[in-house]
């Protein structure tokens, strides 16, 4: 015990007498023993480093390769599922080697660093230099591949993404309600229509069916709601269509056999008449009769909140709502 | 340089009448009658022609009322009658003084020429008597005035930028007056309107006892609306429409107005008239509408909007829903042709 106390006091006194001669001369204390340590673990984490990233650089490579033959391979696939399915898959690859590159590229860039750390270290061996700079060109290089390869594959994934545009909307899909959605193709924009006017139970599904009874007249506020609890449901924007849409899918043969509302406003042609209803703030909707129930033309100007026995509304989607639909189902399908 | 072509011949017959009008006065006397004093104005003729004018009356109601009055246009046709003279020449006298002196003929008038004068007398009311305004047929009572039962000249002024319309009315005698009649639904008196005390002849909200002069304190809160519909109509009938206006709150409204809007024509744009409703009290206007003959059976959708001095009332609309009696009409047959 007397003898540790001793040990410890000369220690201190020593330790003091450096501590003073640093702040005179600062003579360097060197410790090869240890530095030699500290360069050896160095130098077997940039060893240990390089050899990994080697290895995944094959990896990636072969995966990209993948990509650029599934790719080249697709446009061959008669199935428009197949085609889809296909996408599916280049596209999930396509996300992992992009991944995979992000990782490799930020490990390279962890070698590069720990190689210029290695570096600085005086003395040290020329067999010992020489690793550090084969290392250090291989990875800037491996670099330089990763970042042309990254280019490649973001061309890719856009090319992919015009292939899939390119494969056309199913003809008719079924929503989660039921109802059974057609497409009506036009130039411009092309969309989804219910067959057949949306039915009573299911606008009071919609309306939460408040009264006990079923509305079996839907005015156009409730065709409206029905729209938007439509929407929320099926996860796609549903909506009245407009009077030109309407048209359109009687022109292409479609029976509208009642009156059924449109999203359009009336707009008076008369200057003096729409400035009298924005002075009274009232809007009155377009109502599409082709059948001439509730009058002798196939428009009719008319209130909102009317309701007549006779009275429907059909649905409609953008065309991506079916494309999408039918996506996300191989989806799960590949999923499963 | 041109020469004017004008034969010679031609001042022949002049030069002869100049000679045969000088040859009386060779040797002979001046005898020429000449108009002398004016004595009198003669009466030839009176031509009476009746008419009528017209105005807006006071209306208890909103039905506009017309006074109608007689008035006869009188067409004098009168002529002067002047003393008869001689013109003769003067013998001796001063070689200075004039030549000829006038001398009157007794017992002899001119008359001069005809001349018209054109007044007009109220002959009062115009009783139980027949007129054409606007292409309407009213009669009048016994006090001459009439009552714009279908309400036409409340039709012209649906549009609110309409502030003045001129107004025929026609008499199978009595012919075509016209009348400029005025609507301001922001009365402001200004130069073009003429005094205030002359605004209720002309202005058809005026006549009918409404307030439309803006109020600055005015508000809209507690006041509330009300629609009376007919519980029944049939196509081809005739029905009223009275929108009451009841004012709860502190201050009173300022040019109030209602106006029907829908998607039948029959129902759609018609202007309630309320205006000024002082607190605590309410006001009502009646509209007349005609359900068409060709009207389907069914509920006719429509709805009451309201306007005042502060601008739109929102969301307080009233909806409107008038039962026609009458079969719903036949759905046409739709255009065959395959689904898409």
């Amino acid at each position: 015990m007397r003898t540790a106390a001793i040990a410890l006091a000369l220690a201190t006194v020593l330790t003091y007498g450096q501590t003073a001669k640093l702040g005179a001369t600062a003579p360097k204390l060197t410790f090869p023993a240890i530095d030699e340590l500290d360069r050896r673990e160095n130098f077997a984490r940039i060893r240990q480093q390089a050899l990994f990233q080697g290895q995944a650089h094959q990896q990636r490579l072969k995966e990209a390769n993948a990509v650029f033959a599934a790719m080249g391979r697709l446009p061959k696939t008669k199935s428009v599922d197949e085609r889809i399915l296909s996408g599916i898959k280049i596209r999930r690859d396509l996300v992992v080697t992009l991944d995979g590159i992000r990782e490799d590229r930020d490990r390279c860039l962890r070698i590069l660093e720990l190689v210029a750390e290695a570096a600085r270290e005086e003395n040290l061996p020329n067999d010992a230099r020489h690793y550090l700079k084969d290392i250090r060109d291989t990875a800037t290089n491996m670099r330089r591949f990763q970042l042309l390869q990254n280019r490649r594959l973001q061309s890719a994934s856009i090319g992919l993404k015009n292939t899939m545009r390119r494969i056309p909307a199913p003809g008719t899909f079924e929503n989660h309600l039921g109802l059974n959605m057609v497409l009506v193709r036009q130039k411009k924009t092309s969309f989804y229509i219910s067959r057949e006017p949306v039915p009573a139970g299911k606008l009071a599904e919609a309306l939460g069916n408040q009264a006990g009874k079923p509305p079996l007249t839907p005015n156009w506020h409730q065709a409206r709601h029905f729209c938007r609890w439509l929407s929320q449901g099926a996860s796609a924007p549903y909506y009245l269509p407009t009077l030109d849409q309407m048209k359109t899918f009687t022109g292409l043969g479609g029976k509208v056999t009642r009156p059924v509302w449109t999203q359009d406003l009336h707009r008076p042609k008369k200057l003096a008449e729409r400035r009298m209803r924005s002075r009274f703030g009232v809007e009155t909707v377009v109502l599409f009769d082709p059948a001439g129930i509730l009058g002798n033309q196939a428009e009719h100007e008319e209130m909102p909140f009317a309701s007549y026995p006779e009275m429907s509304f059909y649905v409609v989607t953008p065309v991506e709502t079916g494309w999408w639909l039918r996506w996300n189902t191989l989806k799960q399908t590949l999923d499963k | 340089m041109a020469r004017t072509p004008f034969p010679s011949f031609a001042l022949l017959p002049l030069l002869v009448a100049a000679l045969l009008q000088s040859l009386p006065t060779v040797g002979a006397p001046l005898l020429i009658k000449r108009r002398g004093a004016q004595l009198r104005t003669e009466l030839v003729r009176t031509v009476t022609k009746p008419s009528f004018r017209w105005r807006l009356a006071p209306s208890p109601d909103s039905f506009p009322r017309l006074l109608f009055e007689g008035i006869d246009l009188v067409t004098l046709h009168q002529a002067h009658i002047y003393q008869a003279v001689m013109e003769v020449p003067r013998g001796g006298g001063e070689p200075d003084g004039p030549r000829i002196e006038y001398k009157d003929i007794p017992g002899e008038v001119i008359r001069g020429e005809e001349f018209t004068r054109r007044t007009s007398e109220i002959t009062g009311p115009l009783a139980n008597t027949s007129f054409i305004v606007n292409g309407v047929t009213m009669v009048t009572d016994d006090a001459g005035v009439a009552t714009d039962t279908s309400q036409s000249l409340l039709a012209l002024f649906e549009d609110l930028a309409a502030s003045t319309v001129t107004v025929a009315a026609r008499n199978d005698k009595a012919g075509l007056i016209l009348l400029t009649v005025s609507r301001h639904v922001l009365k402001r008196y200004n130069k073009d309107m003429g005094p205030p005390g002359s605004l209720p002849k002309t202005d058809l909200l005026a006549s009918m006892g409404l307030d439309f002069e803006p109020k600055r304190s005015s508000e809209r809160e507690g006041v509330t609306m009300a629609v009376t519909v007919p519980d029944k109509l049939k196509p081809g009938q005739s029905f009223n429409l009275t929108l009451t206006v009841t004012n709860r709150g502190r201050n009173e409204t300022s040019s109030f107005l209602g106006r029907t809007v829908s998607g039948r024509p029959w129902l759609h744009g018609k202007l309630f008239y309320i205006g000024s409703v002082p607190s605590g009290t309410s006001l009502a206007f009646t509209r007349h509408f005609t359900v068409p003959e060709d009207a389907n059976g069914g509920v006719a959708f429509g709805g009451m909007t309201y306007w005042d001095l502060l601008g739109t009332l929102k969301d307080k609309g009233t909806v409107l829903k008038l039962p026609i009696d009458g079969p719903p009409r036949s759905p046409a047959k739709p255009k065959p042709g395959p689904a898409p």
